[in-house]
């Protein structure tokens, strides 16, 4: 299936997993052929994914909530009379097979990138903790690319993905939670499994009025 | 031909392109193919690709002019903080890193922005109940941006998909001015809003991956290994 159907067809926010298990075989070769497909700024990769498994539940838990508190905060950000409890659609956070959150991470300059920084007095930034935060949003765009892999590929064995990118990006929050091997900051997560329920078929006739702007509000040729 | 077979055999970076300029239908098609795929928090595609064309020689030695500038000033700041000891020394006309000159000499330059989006009519609903769109406000662009970068990404890959798929190469750039004044200083008053990556495409004349199998570097510059980056709880 050519790559433009594969989404199409294929790519559907889940509301609701079942409780079949896919393979662990499946989403390690999807994570190798993620990993080997995804190119990074002077080979550094500054970000790494934590798998949580089937047998994650209590940690699933901490996450979710962590995600609901900071759905709650922003909305009451906009207004500080919100009555909001969190959004239903956060629910495959904590009920599925596997959820994938991705974290900066301190990069190690490869021999060729070490070379560079002994004999050409190359700049390696995204081995400093100090750098963190200035090359984050050059990070996180890699991320969208390893992340876009990685859906291909399991959308390819018919598992389904589902995003979220509403949690608290200070890693302090996940420790005080019990998280305590997080130690860098949290860029986005994707869970997966098999869809039972998706978002487009719940909720009625006001979901066809949510579409996405229009191309030309997205192109422009300059 | 497969995802995976698509990306290792035909994405690489790309030195110096063709002189050769791909038909625009094919540029259009792949960036209507990406717009219609990617996905979006809340809808609202909080960004925007700029297109600037074969005619735009002038504004692209000018957007180069900001990826030299920005080379300089990391280092120039490494070296302030303590964090280096020396410079490379790059400077326009001087010494420019060549795998940059991509972003110079290339069919398309594609760059992409913030953008501050509308709520569609079903988040107009939501926020009537409560719900707040942050991707509406000028105030939270800064606060937004790194989520709206992972966007990007998944926008990006799907767009680098398409491009391959019709027999394009493509590279991506990262280094460059982050503010938008600095591209007006440059000239170029069309940006309103900060610039999150670029990626240029066109057909190869020679690729970075050449220069390192004829250095015999190859092996040198290779990408952590997986268990760095793959940690399974």
């Amino acid at each position: 299936m050519k790559h433009f159907d594969l989404l199409e067809h294929k790519r559907k926010q889940v509301f609701e997993y079942k409780d079949d298990v896919p393979s662990l075989e499946k989403i390690k070769l999807s994570l190798w052929q993620a990993w080997k497909t995804t190119p990074s700024k002077n080979n550094a990769m500054a970000y790494e994914v934590f798998v949580w498994g089937p047998d994650k539940q209590k940690e699933k838990e901490i996450i979710y909530n962590i995600c609901q508190n900071s759905c709650i905060e922003i909305d009451h950000q906009g207004h500080s009379e919100s009555i909001s409890k969190g959004n239903e659609c956060l629910k495959h956070i904590k009920d599925n097979p596997f959820l994938f959150t991705f974290h900066q991470r301190l990069a190690t300059p490869n021999e060729y990138y070490q070379h560079s920084i002994n004999k050409k007095n190359m700049y390696y930034e995204q081995a400093h903790i100090s750098e963190m935060p200035k090359i984050v949003n050059s990070v996180s765009v890699e991320v969208g690319l390893f992340a876009q892999n990685l859906t291909t590929y399991l959308l390819e064995k018919d598992i389904d993905v589902s995003y979220n990118a509403c949690f608290k990006s200070d890693y302090n929050v996940w420790q005080k939670a019990g998280l305590t091997n997080i130690t860098t900051r949290p860029l986005f997560m994707l869970t997966c499994g098999y869809g039972k329920t998706y978002r487009r078929n719940i909720g009625g006739e006001i979901n066809k009025k949510d579409i996405k702007p229009e191309l030309k509000d997205i192109i422009t040729w300059v | 031909m497969k995802h995976f077979d698509l990306l290792e055999q035909k994405r690489k970076h790309v030195k110096t392109y063709k002189k050769d300029i791909p038909p625009k239908e094919i540029i259009e098609r792949a960036l209507y193919k990406a717009w219609k795929t990617s996905p979006s928090k809340n809808n609202a595609m909080a960004y925007q690709a700029l297109v600037w064309g074969p005619d735009k020689e002038i504004h692209k030695d000018a957007i180069h002019s900001l990826v030299v500038k920005c080379h300089a000033d990391v280092e120039n700041k490494a070296v302030a903080d303590g964090q280096a000891t020396k410079i490379q020394g790059a400077k326009l006309g001087e010494y420019e890193n060549p795998y940059y000159r991509h972003i110079k000499e290339n069919p398309y330059l594609i760059t992409i922005h913030s953008r501050i989006s509308t709520p569609n009519k079903f988040y107009q609903r939501q926020i009537e109940t409560g719900h707040f769109y942050d991707q509406g406000f000028e105030s939270h662009i800064e606060k937004i941006v790194d989520s709206v970068a992972v966007e990007v990404g998944i926008f990006v890959a799907n767009l680098t998909n398409y491009l391959l798929e019709e027999g394009l190469d493509i590279s991506y750039n990262s280094c460059f001015k982050r503010r938008p004044e600095q591209w007006h200083n440059v000239g170029l008053h069309m940006v309103k809003t900060r610039p999150i990556v670029m990626i240029s495409c066109g057909y190869a004349e020679r690729y970075r991956r050449e220069d390192l199998q004829y250095l015999k570097l190859e092996h040198e510059d290779v990408k952590p290994q997986i268990e760095e980056i793959i940690k399974w709880i």
